[in-house]
């Protein structure tokens, strides 16, 4: 089925217009590419045609990759040999780096009429072209944003964008993947020009009709072509690029093979002619398709998000909804987080009570009337927070109530208040990225109703809903709970304290453990036992900053700048012998492995992918892993039983859960292509 | 195996390696010429007989490019049968050039030559051609864990316990060493003058001392390397060393080597060569090597290279009498004092390159000369030179008096 209409005006400039059947965006796919390059060869081919413009039909210009695609090219199973793969790959991933080579070296004018986004693929489309012009759109995105799905670009993007931008140019925005307005892109030079919507295909098509033989040579195909920017062969150059390189590493610490094969490509590409440069980002590109951060980086932080965006477990048979108010009771974060989330899609807010309020008749007044969702989250204790669930209960029957965090069993507390059809628990990540999640707990006794409006409310909030049983704790909390105690587990083992958060950022945890210690216990969450010497003194010293986040750490400077406590070490002394930073990376990693499976095995989550999402996204687990269960399945469940065991730990944090000992057994993964690993 | 032994060096006084600097009108290959000179016209030798030359150079480009010992050979007069080569050790290079002269000997494939070493740092600057995959190849920097030397003394001193008195009070000991050392003309020995074509002398002693330097005046120097430590560097260091929580700047332009343009020679030779050149063996070449370690914090070479050597040459830490450690850093010197529990007072006895410089090749010849006039003086009989070099590698040579 045609994706591309093909017209040649009265001039002979052609336009190709992208409209892909059956698809919201324009995607890159082998058979899209294959159309795409008969329709340029037409172009190339006939006489009477002076050049050409690429459009779309769709309100974007292109999406990028189908990842579905791209991820079948990832797939382990495919039953070739490794040559032969690699001959595969090569091949099939090489196609779009060969259209656009082949439009920017045919002789004939290209121009890219760049109407919305063009990320990715489509992007390197346009930069195949002579000329990109984009329509003034400032919410369009132009970029190159592969390293976020463990990728670079090689259909020519990442050689093209060195020779047009430098190699340090190039290396800050292929690292990033940061996409750019119009505007920023043509301050940059990624465009040429930004027009009015409306005038977009004339301005593309006047660009081709006036285009003589010197528009139609790209500078790198021009002879006695210098790449911009400090060559690394210069005494100028050489420190720019060691700095470069230094910062790699603080930016992947090893574990993002796509940032370094970025690097690489672009350090090497430097020297070497066009089309070899070209075979070098393709190589690099493969090389990571066979790999398996990509893998599990596009899985979890791109297929499944976007499935799990879809609201698989909302109820079908009931209408959609949008709210349009919120109301919120105390000032905890569940309630100041929605706030700010539902302020910014429009929806109304109302607050009551900062603190404390005592005449529960506020509640049943009609401060909030007509309001979809009234969060209470005071931090008051759960007999409290039930007597004002009741009041508000008894004053409208329209709400969903939503409660904070940490208050045990919703269930019961919706029995307490008589709530039952209609309370949820939630929870936000502490510290919200770009992509986000939303732990929800739903008891029992939850309506269909409420249910589907809760997330309904997610996908207006624009976070990711991740759905869970009402067994007292969320699945966040469970993970840090974990991981903090098994960093308190390496102090008083006598690993130094600036090893074990060392260990924590090597492995690219968000939040090093000491320091996510420090800050729950600001609000109160596993702040110690009493009676034990260091968390007495962890105690006092947080009673002492008052307010602000401190213990293991001193109070002061800002949170990159902060020191360790010094008097740590009186509480917790050295041990001589530190082990390996390997076995400490291991423990803080493992720990939390063993408890989302124990939380998969309860039931507290759904699935695997759930619990992946919600790591990565709720926890800061590394982005490299996919999550614990993606984690699992790379390094084969057996091999990873035999890691915790050999690590000699005992206690109930170190039990392997026999679903992880029977997924071993059976040699199978938790993912359905994750299956064969063996020891 | 032939004996090795060491008939004569000298060295070039070390000019300020900066464009006010004394040596800083003077080629490096006149640098090196004028070493080679002093060694044939003081021992009137027959250049001959001369079967080799290696010069160490660490920044072989610009002027010092193309193979400095076979250059200055030739402009400096000697038989055109005599070959050059260039070795680049990094800062152990004028050291080990000398090694490998004498390897040759000992190996009974030459009988007399040559070692030692150039740098105009003053006129090639470090790092002035840039492009070293070091630092620059993306991959070579990662697996090399690559940050600069500045970074690694401060690892040091962190990670072994080093204060910023520490290093300060080892500089300014340093300092008092060498204006002692000149006040009793130590170096005279050794020291070749460098004159301009009147005769006019453009240096004729070591131009980067700072006698005057006090605790006071070290304490007003800022960190030389806690910038490009935030920048990045640290990171990788930590990255390294993950126990180390922060890594403490306390190195300075006062506490490390400094930045000196200087050339340097050592004639060896069998016995038999020595006899028929009409010259007297002044020590034996007892032993030698180098080695590798970890390149992140690059500068703990010298204990293991020394303990190697020792043990090569069957003897203890006790059987030497006089260390020479070069001075890259105070911390460098300080960690080899802890590890092979020295005395004080039997390392770098007139100071060293914290005081005096650090002509990067020339360094390792201008220190065994030093130790190997000390001991003369001081009538003792075994020394130890080593160098920390770049890359994480350390060089040392045990001579021994005749």
């Amino acid at each position: 089925m045609p994706d591309f209409s093909f017209e040649v005006d009265a001039d002979g400039v052609a336009t190709i217009t992208w409209d892909q059947v059956g698809r919201s965006m324009n995607v890159i796919d082998p058979a899209s590419t294959r159309e795409l390059s008969a329709l340029v060869e037409r172009v190339i081919g006939d006489p009477a045609i002076k050049g050409a413009v690429i459009a779309s039909g769709k309100s974007a210009f292109a999406a990028g990759a189908d990842l579905g695609w791209v991820e079948g090219l990832m797939a382990k199973d495919h039953g070739r040999s490794h040559d032969d793969q690699v001959a595969h790959l090569l091949n099939e991933g090489g196609l779009l780096q060969a259209l656009t080579r082949r439009m920017e070296t045919a002789g004939k004018p290209f121009a890219a009429a760049i109407d919305g986004t063009a990320l990715g693929g489509g992007f390197e489309i346009c930069l195949g072209c002579h000329f990109r012009v984009a329509s003034d759109n400032p919410k369009s995105l132009l970029g190159l944003p592969e390293a976020k799905i463990g990728l670079l670009p090689a259909a020519g993007g990442t050689t093209r964008i060195v020779r047009m931008l430098g190699g340090i140019e190039a290396l800050a925005l292929l690292l990033d993947g940061q996409a750019q307005s119009p505007a920023e892109a043509l301050a940059s030079g990624l465009i040429d020009a930004v027009v009015p919507s409306e005038d977009l295909l004339s301005a593309a098509k006047d660009w081709v009709r006036r285009a003589g033989p010197d528009d139609v040579v790209k500078p790198w195909d021009r002879k006695g072509f210098v790449v911009p920017g400090p060559d690394p062969r210069s005494g100028p150059g050489g420190p720019v690029w060691a700095l470069a390189n230094a910062r790699l590493r603080e930016r992947s610490r090893g574990n993002y093979p796509a940032l370094e094969a970025i690097q690489y490509a672009v350090y090497d590409s430097w020297l070497v002619p066009f089309d070899t440069a070209l075979r070098i980002e393709l190589r690099a590109f493969v090389k990571l398709l066979m790999g398996d951060v990509a893998r599990s980086m596009l899985r979890t932080q791109f297929i499944n998000l976007q499935s799990a965006n879809k609201l698989p477990a909302r109820p079908r048979n009931i209408a959609p909804s949008r709210p349009t108010k919120i109301g919120i009771v105390g000032a905890g974060r569940v309630g100041a987080g929605l706030a700010q989330a539902a302020a910014k899609e429009g929806i109304a807010v109302t607050r009551l009570g900062e603190g404390p309020v005592d005449d529960l008749v506020a509640y049943s007044g009609d401060h909030f009337s007509g309001a979809d969702f009234v969060v209470v989250d005071a931090d008051d204790g759960a007999a409290r927070r039930s007597e004002i669930l009741a009041a508000l209960a008894r004053s409208s029957d329209r709400p969903v109530f939503i409660s904070g965090p940490d208050t045990g069993a919703i269930g019961s507390l919706a029995a307490s208040s008589g709530t039952d059809e209609r309370l949820v628990g939630m929870k936000l990540p502490p510290r919200l990225g770009s992509a986000s999640i939303l732990e929800i707990a739903a008891p029992s006794g939850i309506s269909e109703a409420s249910l589907a409006r809760t997330l309904d409310l997610a996908r207006a909030l624009r976070r990711t809903p991740i759905l869970q049983r009402d067994l007292g704790a969320f699945y966040s909390s469970r993970l840090q709970k974990v991981y903090v105690e098994e960093a308190r587990r390496l102090l008083d083992d006598g690993v130094l304290p600036s090893l074990i958060e060392n260990a924590a950022r090597a492995l690219g945890m968000v939040v090093t453990p000491l320091q996510l210690a420090d800050e729950l216990a600001a609000e109160g969450i596993h702040a110690g036992s009493a009676g034990n010497d260091l968390d007495s003194a962890l105690a006092e010293r947080r009673r002492a900053a008052a307010g602000i986040v401190s213990g293991y750490y001193e109070p002061k400077g800002d949170a990159s700048a902060r020191r360790l406590w010094r008097g740590l070490a009186e509480h917790r002394r050295a041990a001589s012998v530190q082990p390996d930073v390997g076995v400490v990376k291991t423990r803080l990693l493992a720990v939390q492995v063993l408890e989302a499976v124990r939380c998969l095995e309860e039931g507290l989550v759904g699935s695997a992918v759930d619990a992946d999402l919600a790591a990565v996204f709720g926890c800061g687990f590394p982005g490299w892993t996919g999550g614990p269960f993606s984690y699992v399945d790379t390094v084969g469940a057996e091999v990873f039983v035999k890691r915790c065991e050999g690590l000699g730990l005992t206690g109930q944090h170190w039990s392997v859960p026999e679903m992880l000992r029977s997924a071993a057994l059976r040699r199978q993964g938790f993912y359905p292509d994750g299956a064969t690993r063996a020891a | 195996m032939t004996d090795c032994f060491v008939y004569d060096h000298v060295r070039t006084p070390r000019g300020k390696g900066r464009p006010d600097g004394a040596l800083h009108e003077v080629p490096p290959i006149d640098l090196a010429s004028a070493v080679l000179k002093a060694l044939r016209d003081r021992n009137d030798l027959d250049t001959d007989l001369v079967e080799d030359i290696v010069l160490g150079c660490v920044e072989p480009v610009w002027e010092q490019a193309n193979n400095v010992g076979r250059l200055a050979a030739i402009n400096a007069g000697y038989s055109e049968s005599v070959p050059g080569a260039q070795l680049n050790r990094f800062c152990a290079s004028g050291l080990d050039a000398v090694n490998l002269v004498a390897a040759q000997v000992m190996a009974g494939q030459l009988d007399a030559g040559i070692g030692g070493g150039v740098e105009s740092m003053s006129r090639v600057p470090m790092f002035v051609a840039g492009g070293g995959a070091w630092m620059v190849d993306p991959q070579v920097a990662y697996n090399g864990y690559f940050a600069p030397q500045g970074i690694g003394a401060d690892l040091v001193a962190t990670r072994w316990g080093f204060s910023r008195a520490d290093v300060d009070a080892f500089a300014i000991e340093s300092q008092r060493r060498a204006a002692a050392a000149w006040g009793e003309k130590r170096f005279s020995r050794s020291v070749v003058p460098i004159k301009d074509e009147l005769g006019q002398t453009l240096l004729d002693r070591d131009e980067y001392m700072r006698p005057a330097t006090t605790m006071q005046s070290l304490g007003a120097l800022k960190p030389a390397f806690a910038n490009l430590g935030a920048s990045g560097f640290d990171a990788v260091a930590i990255h390294r060393y993950p126990d180390v929580e922060q890594i403490d700047h306390v190195h300075h332009a006062g506490n490390s080597s400094g930045i000196v343009d200087g050339a340097s020679a050592v004639l060896v030779g069998s016995r038999e060569a020595g006899e028929r050149l009409g010259l007297k063996p002044r020590a034996r070449i007892r032993a030698f090597g180098s080695i590798g370690s970890e390149p992140c914090v690059m500068l703990t070479g010298p204990e293991l290279v020394t303990r190697k050597v020792l043990k090569r040459a069957g003897m203890d830490v006790a059987d030497i009498d006089l260390f020479e450690v070069n001075e890259a850093f105070a911390s460098v010197v300080l960690l080899y004092r802890q590890q092979l529990e020295l005395d004080p007072e039997t390392i770098n006895v007139n100071g060293g390159a914290i005081a005096l410089g650090h002509p990067l090749g020339a360094t390792g010849a201008m220190l065994l000369g030093t130790v190997l006039d000390e001991l003369e003086r001081r009538d003792l009989s075994t020394g130890l030179i080593t160098l920390c070099a770049a890359a994480g590698m350390g060089t040392a040579t045990i001579i021994e008096r005749v």
